[in-house]
């Protein structure tokens, strides 16, 4: 999202001083094709949001990156049993940068976002039989220098790519209820570069 | 132009702090009484006696100084210690800044203050600006006219020198002034409403836009102000009084900025739909030419209350002045837009002018009067200057001492409290101060202080 555009708006709502923190929280559903974000699994197996390369975001916040201090990711995903058994399902989310292959979920445990893709975070629950029981995963990460810091430093690249894994061990109904990006920084310290 | 030249240009900017009020008017809640102090505003005060309202006040000590010594207002952090200045727990504010700057008669107590956080919310289930806290910020915001056009209405000058002409009641003063007409901040209607409720429409546009201006240049003020003869059926004395002033333009800079989103079938902001445009225009000595001119006129009428009580001497004043009743404003130079690419483009000439009937209003009146213990002295005035303010004070005077105080609304309430005592060869007064901070609300107090020796 070209959220440097809204640059001159933050400027001259929120004044001009060294203390204060800018927080932007902006959606990222819109930059998933509207036919992957939701979908019906019939057999026990995986499935991706929105693909195994994951999902390009551009935030093009221009120099403001280079004073970002914090992100936050928040993810939720809506499930519902369409079988007849108990469904174990668990959603992964991955962040690799541009560079990365066509696969963000073949990293391993790589440590360095940068360079390769990580695990964002991940969550797991048991659906009860019945196509009424429904259930929430929700994935919630903090990333500022000293958690995932490798993570902070590829949003503040500006250019990275996201994507979520569902594992389920029967008929399922999914959907991306929310994908929030949270950045912070002070604004002010541009004047400092 | 490197971010500290653009620095150093802001501050040579904001150099331009308002009129300083005396400490007796601060204490008053605001309150200009009739007298040369409201000249100004009602061209026929200038032929007032100054001793039916006078108080010989003291030296108004610029003690709004001493708040830039506070690591948060001091802008010379910038260039002599930038750890400082770019403290992030107490570093420049710039609200704080300006606050004390435009009211360096009074050292405020808890200046304005930018919040620690502000939160821009941009998501389906809601759009919001916030602060830390949740609460919402004002995205409506005008200061003056708005600092969308020049105006022959020029602020008062910074340095007057009065030329001598020898002819009782004709005045010329040669000004500098150096200010700014205003500045706004305005949502457009959709986004007010988004706000508002907290919701934004499919396929509907959002924007806000700011707009600012400063000017500066040399002004040339001619006024003439004489009691008129009595007017039969009307008792007690008028005043009459015009002034004609124009200006040679040294520099006048106007910026506009607006920011777009669009939001989509789903009612989700569109990424590809953002966007935004600058556009500065600028003119200086050199580089193009503004000037102007205005007409103002007023009148003043004392009213002697004769009656046989303890306020047998007692004084009613009334006042209205009009400023620009018809002025013209215009300047040339050149127009550089800034578009949603990055780039902006060349500098093309441009004008900006404005003229016509844009008169400000400005009616005061007072009331003073002896008591048995003491006097009694009650005013009130009135400004309509493109926004609404107004003043209610009254003083109580007994021996050399003075009690004062005043409400007003300057876009929001305020008001003021002082005293004064005067001694042989020394007088003091000071006063508590308020007003609105700017931007974000809510009441600055202030202390203003002068001090008169006589020996």
């Amino acid at each position: 999202m070209q959220l440097r555009y809204l640059f001159p708006l933050l400027l001259l709502v929120t004044g001009c001083s060294a203390h204060t923190l800018t927080t932007i929280k902006t959606d990222i559903v819109p930059f998933i094709p509207e036919t992957s974000r939701s979908g019906d699994i019939n057999v026990t197996s995986t499935s991706y949001i929105p693909s195994e390369a994951g999902q390009a975001i551009n935030l093009n916040l221009g120099d403001t990156l280079k004073v970002l201090e914090a992100a936050r990711i928040k993810i939720r995903v809506k499930l519902a049993n369409t079988g007849s058994v108990p469904n174990d399902v668990s959603v992964m989310a991955r962040i690799a940068p541009v560079s990365d292959s066509s696969n963000i979920f073949d990293g391993g445990n790589n440590p360095d976002c940068r360079t390769n893709d990580c695990l964002l975070g991940q969550g797991s629950l048991t659906l009860p039989s019945g196509s009424n029981n429904t259930g929430v995963i929700e994935i919630e990460v903090p990333l500022t220098p000293t958690e995932k810091p490798s993570a902070l430093g590829l949003i503040k690249s500006g250019q990275f790519r996201i994507g979520l894994r569902l594992q389920m061990s029967g008929s399922l109904h999914y959907g991306l209820e929310v994908a929030e990006l949270t950045v912070q920084a002070r604004l002010f310290q541009l004047l400092n570069r | 132009m490197t971010m500290r030249r653009w620095f150093a240009l802001f501050l040579v900017l904001s150099l331009a702090p308002s009129l300083a009020q005396s400490v007796r008017t601060q204490g008053l809640g605001g309150l200009l009484l009739p007298g040369p102090e409201a000249a100004r505003y009602n061209p026929a005060y200038a032929a007032y006696p100054a001793g039916n309202y006078r108080y010989n006040e003291g030296f108004r000590l610029p003690i709004g100084l001493l708040g830039f010594l506070r690591q948060s207002a001091n802008p010379f952090n910038y260039f002599f210690n930038q750890e400082a200045f770019f403290d992030k727990a107490n570093g420049f504010d710039l609200l704080t800044f300006y606050d004390q700057l435009t009211h360096l008669d009074s050292f405020l107590l808890n200046p304005a203050r930018s919040p620690d956080e502000v939160v821009f919310t941009l998501l389906p289930s809601g759009i919001s600006i916030t602060d830390g806290q949740g609460n919402p910020l004002r995205t409506s915001f005008s200061l003056g006219t708005g600092g969308s056009a020049p105006t022959s209405l020029t602020p008062p000058p910074l340095f007057g020198v009065p030329l001598p002409l020898g002819v009782p009641g004709l005045s010329l003063e040669l000004g500098l002034f150096l200010g700014t007409d205003g500045l706004s901040i305005t949502p457009s209607d959709t986004l007010r409403s988004a706000l508002s409720t907290g919701k934004v429409n499919p396929n509907t546009e959002y924007s806000l836009t700011g707009t600012g201006n400063a000017q500066a240049g040399i002004s040339l003020a001619m006024a003439y102000a004489t009691p008129l003869p009595a007017i039969p059926g009307l008792e007690g004395q008028l005043y009459g009084g015009v002034r004609g002033e124009g200006f040679y333009g040294l520099a006048y800079g106007e910026a506009q900025a607006t920011a777009k989103a669009r939001t989509n079938n789903q009612g989700q902001f569109d990424p590809n739909a953002t966007s935004y445009s600058t556009k500065l225009f600028y003119s200086y000595l050199g580089n193009g030419t503004g000037f102007g001119v205005r007409a103002d006129v007023g009148l003043a009428l004392d009213y002697p209350v004769v009656g046989s009580g303890p306020d047998k001497n007692a004084l009613v004043t009334v006042g209205l002045g009009i400023r620009n009743l018809m002025g013209f404003s215009r300047w040339q130079g050149s127009e550089v837009t800034l578009d949603s690419s990055g780039t902006s483009s060349n500098p093309q000439p441009a004008t900006r002018s404005s003229g016509g009937f844009r008169p400000a209003f400005y009616l005061n009146g007072a009331y003073q009067s002896p008591l048995e213990v003491g006097s009694l002295l009650v005013g009130a005035d009135l400004l309509v200057d493109g926004a609404l303010s107004g003043h209610v004070g009254l003083e109580y005077g007994f021996g050399p001492a003075r009690l004062r105080g005043g409400v007003g609304y300057e876009g929001g309430l305020v008001f003021g409290l002082g005293g004064g005592f005067q001694a042989a060869g020394f007088t003091i007064d000071t006063a508590l101060t308020t007003h609105q901070a700017p931007f974000f609300g809510g009441l600055v107090y202030g202390l203003a202080l002068s001090l008169g020796f006589s020996f």
